[in-house]
């Protein structure tokens, strides 16, 4: 096995624990890392002001419209909820299915999973008419005596979500705590003494601790592969529980779960190539890794494709004009660069990891996996803003063209979202220190 | 009284001591107290009336004007003030039924843009130098001054200004009529020079029309469309219509059969039909529309539009003795025979031989109306305005008084079929306004009589001592029995022919009067500017029409600009294609490009009136800015908007009620439904206007509509009929589904089904989501993106004074939350609570929407569906019966009824 094709560093413990710990605990913070920061940190104040600016003055600010009434709010909650599905699909399927690859990204992947959810999150609190009354959709004792209206996937969407983002913010804690143990150990501040020992919950590494830590991280993780299902099948089900075209669609709950693992796998593989130049560690996450994740991408591109075939083939077995009418927008209308564009990022491009060489070169898979998350992006427009410009009515159709204050909330949480990363990197162990070097035990062992 | 003195120079550093600020302070205390208008008689109630302390609503009947003829109404009161405009069943310019303009008037009433005092400039005065200056117009015979007024159809009035010719000798009295009801013709009868045609539809089996537009918008429209509805459902397949114009109108777009002609060949076609029904030669279309009036001589007739050259109009004429037609020939509600009235033309005239000194214009604009002709002659002529608003007129008077809305006024007023109707006012004036009944009385140098003392003297010298109890009666009813009928006018003698009208360079160019602002007199009406053209859907301005061929001709698509010249005018409009439009035509659309209509309406579309009769167009290679409400008009191929043929007026499809997962609802009687016959709508959008003023939905405004965020709860969606080359209409106001979509999506229970079939929307427990609106096929739901009611109101459309208007029984929707059609639940609840005060169950009829009260097409059926001899039910057992978008198994409350393709057209020939 040459160097290039291992996926486990062949290092030291100590030599790893140094690796991952001292950009937290010993290294300054580099020129990038701060200008990163800025630029970060201005587009979360875009971020803020958008979203002051909608509660002061309302979602009509939106290019939403009566035709049109789901717009990017609704688009990027989709999306950024399908980035958020990968991390704890890497996190708990491949720990139970005992993919020893997933060590090295596991635990910022799961940092990705979090913050992309919490962004989520945020879109359909703000997209409200009166986002102050969110609480109205959870079912709590109130004088109106109102429990929410069960049938709605809206409710059922809630529920997925709320889950989802505990059950991640939960499974990556509790992977972590090993780790914040390590830097409570190494720490020369009493500050980070004091905060890692916090989180490290008293960890001592006793074998007992180690057991149950064991058992416990297992169930966990067992729990979190139908959650990441359920959480995008009830994304797909806000859309095909309707009777509106374009969105009755049972293949929706499957094909969004494929999709949004396909667009968290993108992601994953543009965060590892930051990672690995920003840490400085090729032998951790290696070109072995990009290997991997790119035929996982492969495979989504394929089911995605087929997908889509699926659709145009059910639009046309449906002999429902209004049905056949959408796919032909969609392809030819005003929006088909939009359409042509995801085909382009999801289905055309991603053949290229067809080939070993490019699954490895860097400078093609990453430029891929950025087609690949934009494809994506372009579904949910695609899907979300299309469909009701068109819908059963003639008289009623219209079109919808996204305003400055849409680009400014998705540039916004972009934003926000390298933030919490910057941070991230400078906070957390971003490699899961114990479990890599376990693994790597293991592998001397063998 | 004696003559005061002046008050002490405040400017000038000169000290005001203590003594005299306190005199000052005293004297604006007295004169703020004694008030400023003669107040009324009003006594307290010794027994206060159960309305009163409930608030429930009480009807006055009045009437309202629109270009100066009465539609008669029921104005609905809440605690004093009027909230919503009904029909008057027994007024024959409505017959229950409303316009838009009528729903509209109480929009203007509150608007606070009026005028709301007299000003010289802009400085206020007081109307005592009004009435100076009224008096010193007359005061020496009256030589050298004009009076300008509108249509004058009271009889009070007329009678008023006799009075005032007689005592002024020397005062000419003008009159301008920008917009002329449909069928008001020009005549070569001895002593007369209009005739307004008046048809017995009672009597109609065969109706031509030339260029004519009697469904159209103006104070005859309630009561043709009345006629034709009922004409067409009483003896279906036996009445047919045939129109032959150059721009689609309503009545073309109704008619069983349309040709498109050009306005140059409209007189060949008249004189054709002549020559046709002498057995000559003719057309194919014409010689069928003259084997159909022929077969229906008596009981047909030929309508020409007022722009048909004199020979054209003697043919029909001819035409018409022929037929025998059941055509009554009345003098024009505005024509006083004893009263010598000149007309703008005369006015002109005089302005330019200099005879105009002074001008007193009373209740008209001829600054925008005349244009150019008027304001040129303008210089050197002392200008008094008096109006509702500061309007151009207004801005280029000396001194501007106003006058009091109609809701505010007493009066008296005919209809355009010449009787007449009390007017009353429902409401103290708002603003310092006087009538222009006082104003009559000002100019006579008179002062002290008001409206109400003047218009009782007028029918208290007709009725003697009958007078107290007929007035009472008159008001209760709001029509005056026994008022002469009008004298009819003789038919004319035969015309020379004209000379022929070349087809010249260009295009010829008809300006027909606006669905929303008729004239430019309602432009500064908010419900009216986003009032949806019936045809191509466009709101908050004009367009011009092309065919489609000369649109491709020209390289144009719709919505892009074109610039027409006409006269030395060049006028940039928007365009929209109409099929069924004649070639080598542009249609426009008069009363736009007002420049001071207030915030609502100045500077919006462009005004026409400067281009005359022939065009060039040329593409302006841009945008132009065309705002509609509606885009796409095909139905591609999806059985929306289905017709059925006379012969066979049944819909093959079974209807197909699919399943369901969710158990059938359970129903007691009342659970309501409705059927709109789609035959029947002739897309006057009164029901529009009408559940607008009922719900109160607010206006957005031009950009929001062209954002796509229109409010109205009910709207007429137009679709091509593409065997027929016109566009049909289907009101769709909310659908009430048995199996609502909009409903198992709600997250927060906001949209519920209720006990009696109504789908109905919690507004403070909705959190807007807008999933409802996604799901809904029929995208019926409405949802305030902004605080349209209120705080984010368009231009001034959040005023306090503007909240009077609003429904007490409807709540006003906040920022965020989805609204929609409740069948105007309201209405239903109120006659829940009236059936159990008086223990009974509701009455079949007792519920009517508001949108079915205002249909003067009688298209909408309301009722008890639970009920089988509901009207309602027997609607539904119609063979033409169907349901919007059926197979997705929503099975809606509100459904159609067919269009019918009528027997003449499957017809030989």
């Amino acid at each position: 096995m040459t160097a290039t094709d291992a996926i486990l560093p062949d290092r030291a413990p100590g030599r790893l624990t140094a690796d991952v710990a001292d950009p937290i605990l010993a290294r300054r913070a580099g020129r990038i890392w701060w200008a990163c920061l800025a630029l970060f940190l201005a587009l979360t104040v875009l971020m803020v002001v958008s979203l002051t600016v909608l509660a002061v003055s309302g979602v009509g600010i939106w290019g939403i419209n009566t035709s049109a009434v789901w717009g990017f709010a609704i688009v990027n909650y989709v999306w950024w909820i399908g980035i958020g599905n990968a991390g704890t699909l890497i996190s708990a399927m491949l720990l139970l299915t005992r993919q020893r690859w997933r060590t090295s990204i596991n635990r910022f992947a799961e940092a990705m999973t979090l913050f992309a959810a919490c962004i989520a999150g945020l879109f359909p609190i703000f997209h409200l008419g009166r986002p102050w009354l969110f609480y109205w959709l959870v079912p709590y004792p109130n004088t109106m005596g109102l429990v929410p209206q069960w049938r709605s996937p809206l409710v059922w969407d809630l529920f997925a979500i709320a889950s989802y983002i505990l059950f991640s913010l939960m499974f990556w804690y509790t992977g972590a705590i090993p780790d914040f143990a390590t830097l409570r150990d190494r720490a020369r501040g009493r500050l980070t003494r004091a905060a890692c020992g916090i989180l490290a919950l008293g960890w001592r590494g006793s074998a007992r601790h180690w057991q149950v830590w064991q058992g416990y991280y297992g169930a966990m993780a067992a729990m979190g592969v139908p959650l990441v299902i359920s959480v995008h099948s009830v994304v797909g089900m806000d859309y095909s529980a309707g009777l509106a075209p374009g969105w009755n669609e049972t293949i929706f709950p499957p094909y969004f779960v494929v999709g949004a693992m396909f667009s968290g796998f993108a992601m994953v593989v543009v965060l590892a190539a930051i990672f690995r130049r920003a840490l400085g560690v090729p032998h951790m996450i290696t070109d072995r890794h990009f290997d991997i994740i790119g035929k996982v991408l492969l495979a989504g591109s394929l089911v995605m494709t087929v997908s889509y075939a699926t659709e145009w083939f059910y639009a046309w077995y449906s002999g429902e004009p209004a049905e056949q009418r959408i796919v032909a927008v969609q392809l030819w209308g005003d929006y088909w660069p939009l359409y042509w564009g995801m085909l382009a990022g999801n289905c055309i491009l991603p053949q290229l990891y067809w080939v070993p060489w490019c699954r490895r070169t860097l400078w093609v898979t990453v430029p891929v996996a950025i087609a690949i998350n934009i494809g994506m992006w372009l579904e949910r427009v695609v899907i979300t803003v299309v469909p009701p410009t068109r819908g059963y009515l003639p008289s009623q159709w219209g079109s919808y063209w996204p305003t400055f204050w849409d680009w400014a909330l998705f540039a916004g949480t972009l934003g926000f979202f390298g933030l919490l990363f910057t941070l991230f990197l400078r906070v957390i162990p971003a490699v899961s220190m114990h479990e890599l070097k376990e693994q790597v035990d293991e592998e001397v062992r063998a | 009284m004696p003559p005061l003195t002046a008050p002490p120079d405040l400017g000038g550093g000169a000290d005001l001591d203590r003594r005299a600020a306190l005199k000052l302070f005293a004297a604006g205390a007295a004169a703020l107290a004694s008030g400023c208008r003669r107040s009324e008689d009003m006594l307290p109630y010794r027994d206060m009336p159960e309305y009163g302390a409930s608030g429930d609503a009480v009807l006055f009947a009045t009437a309202l004007p629109l270009a100066g003829a009465a539609r008669g109404v029921l104005v609905e009161s809440r605690q004093g003030r009027p909230t919503k405009v009904h029909g008057n069943p027994d007024h024959p310019a409505s017959l229950g039924s409303t316009d838009v303009f009528a729903e509209a008037a109480l929009l203007s009433l509150y608007d606070p843009t009026r005028s709301a005092s007299p000003a010289a400039g802009n400085t206020p005065v007081s109307w005592s130098a009004v009435a100076d200056v009224l008096r010193q117009a007359t005061a020496d015979g009256g030589e050298g001054t004009a009076l300008l007024t509108g249509p004058v159809g009271s009889p009070t009035l007329a009678r008023q200004i006799r009075a005032l010719l007689d005592a002024a000798s020397g005062l000419r009295w003008f009159s301008h009529r920008p917009a002329a009801p449909a069928l008001e013709v020009p005549t070569r009868a001895a002593g007369h020079d209009r005739v307004q045609l008046w048809p017995d539809w009672e009597q109609l089996d065969t109706v031509v029309t030339l260029g004519a537009d009697p469904l159209g918008p103006g104070p005859a429209q309630v009561a043709m469309t009345k006629g034709w509805t009922r004409a067409r459902a009483d003896r279906r397949g036996t009445f047919t219509m045939h129109a032959f114009e150059p721009v689609p109108t309503l009545t073309g777009t109704k008619a069983d059969l349309r040709s498109p002609v050009s306005p140059a060949e409209l007189p060949r076609v008249a004189r054709a039909l002549l020559a046709a029904l002498d057995g000559g030669e003719a057309p194919a279309d014409v010689a069928r529309a003259a084997r159909a009036l022929a077969r229906a001589r008596g009981r047909a007739a030929v309508l020409p539009s007022a722009d048909l050259p004199p020979g054209a109009l003697a043919a029909v004429a001819e035409l018409n003795r022929r037929l025998a037609a059941p055509l009554a020939r009345l003098l024009p509600f505005w024509h006083w025979p004893d009263v010598p009235q000149e007309d703008a033309g005369a006015l002109l005239s005089a302005l330019d031989e200099g005879r105009v000194q002074r001008l007193v214009v009373l209740g008209a604009n001829p600054v925008y109306d005349l244009g150019a002709p008027f304001t040129d002659r303008l210089d050197g002529v002392r200008l008094v305005h008096l109006g509702h608003r500061q309007d151009e007129t207004a801005l280029r008077a000396e001194m501007h008084a106003p006058l009091h809305h109609p809701l505010e006024d007493w009066s008296d007023l005919r209809a355009v079929d010449g009787t007449a109707a009390p007017v009353q006012p429902l409401i103290e004036p708002l603003h310092e306004s006087r009538s222009a009944h006082e104003v009559v009385e000002m100019l006579r140098g008179r002062a002290g009589r008001a409206a109400r003392d003047l218009v009782e003297d007028t029918w208290r010298a007709r009725w003697g001592e009958r007078f107290a109890a007929r007035w009472q009666e008159a008001l209760r009813t709001g029509v005056i029995a026994d008022f002469p009928p009008p004298a009819t006018v003789p038919d004319e003698p035969p015309a020379p022919d004209d000379a022929p009208a070349a087809d010249g360079d260009g295009f010829a160019h008809v300006a027909l009067l606006s669905h929303a602002v008729l004239d430019g007199s309602h432009a500064s009406n908010a419900w009216l500017q986003e009032c949806p053209a019936p045809l191509t859907k466009q709101v908050w301005g004009n367009a011009a029409s092309l065919s489609p061929a000369d649109a491709d001709r020209l390289g144009v698509a719709e919505g892009d600009a074109v610039v027409l010249r006409g006269r030395g005018a060049a006028v940039r409009l928007p365009v929209t294609i109409l099929p069924g439009q004649a070639a080598g035509t542009v249609g426009t659309t008069l009363g736009y490009g007002r420049s001071a209509a207030g915030p609502i309406g100045s500077g919006v579309g462009a005004d026409v009136r400067p281009l005359g009769p022939r065009v060039e167009i040329e593409p302006a290679g841009e945008e132009g800015g065309l705002v509609r409400t509606q885009v796409e008009f095909g139905q591609h191929g999806r059985d929306i908007l289905r017709s059925v043929s006379a012969e066979d007026p049944g819909l093959e499809t079974a209807h197909h009620a699919s399943e369901s997962f969710y158990a059938p609802w359970d129903y007691d009687s009342p659970s309501w439904g409705m059927v709109i016959d789609t035959d029947a709508c002739s897309g006057c959008n009164a029901c529009m206007i009408a559940c607008q003023a009922e719900n109160n939905i607010p206006v957005v405004g031009p950009d929001e509509v062209a954002r796509g965020r229109h409010m109205h709860w009910i709207r007429i969606d137009a679709y091509d009929v593409p065997e027929d080359d016109v566009r049909g209409f289907q009101p769709v106001p909310c659908m009430h589904c048995e199996k609502a979509p909009c409903e198992p999506v709600c997250p927060v229970a906001a949209s519920v089904h209720d006990e009696q079939g109504l789908n109905a929307q919690v507004y403070n427990r909705c959190v807007g989501t807008r999933f409802c609106q996604a799901n809904c096929p029929y995208k019926v739901r409405r949802f305030n993106f902004f605080d349209y009611a209120d705080s984010q109101a368009y231009a001034h459309l959040g005023a306090d004074l503007l909240q009077a208007a609003r429904n007490p029984d409807v709540s006003v929707r906040g920022r965020g939350v989805m609204e929609k059609c409740t069948y105007c639940v309201q209405r239903i609840e109120a006659a829940h609570h009236r059936a159990s005060r008086e223990d009974r169950p509701i009455r079949e009829g007792e519920v009517v929407t508001a949108c079915q009260a205002a249909c003067p097409a009688e298209a909408i059926t309301f009722g008890d569906v639970a009920d089988p001899e509901s009207a309602v039910s027997r609607a539904r057992d119609d063979p033409r019966h169907y349901a919007l978008l059926e197979h997705l198994g929503t099975r809606p409350r509100t459904t159609y009824l067919a269009r019918v393709v009528p027997p003449a057209r499957s017809e030989d020939g």
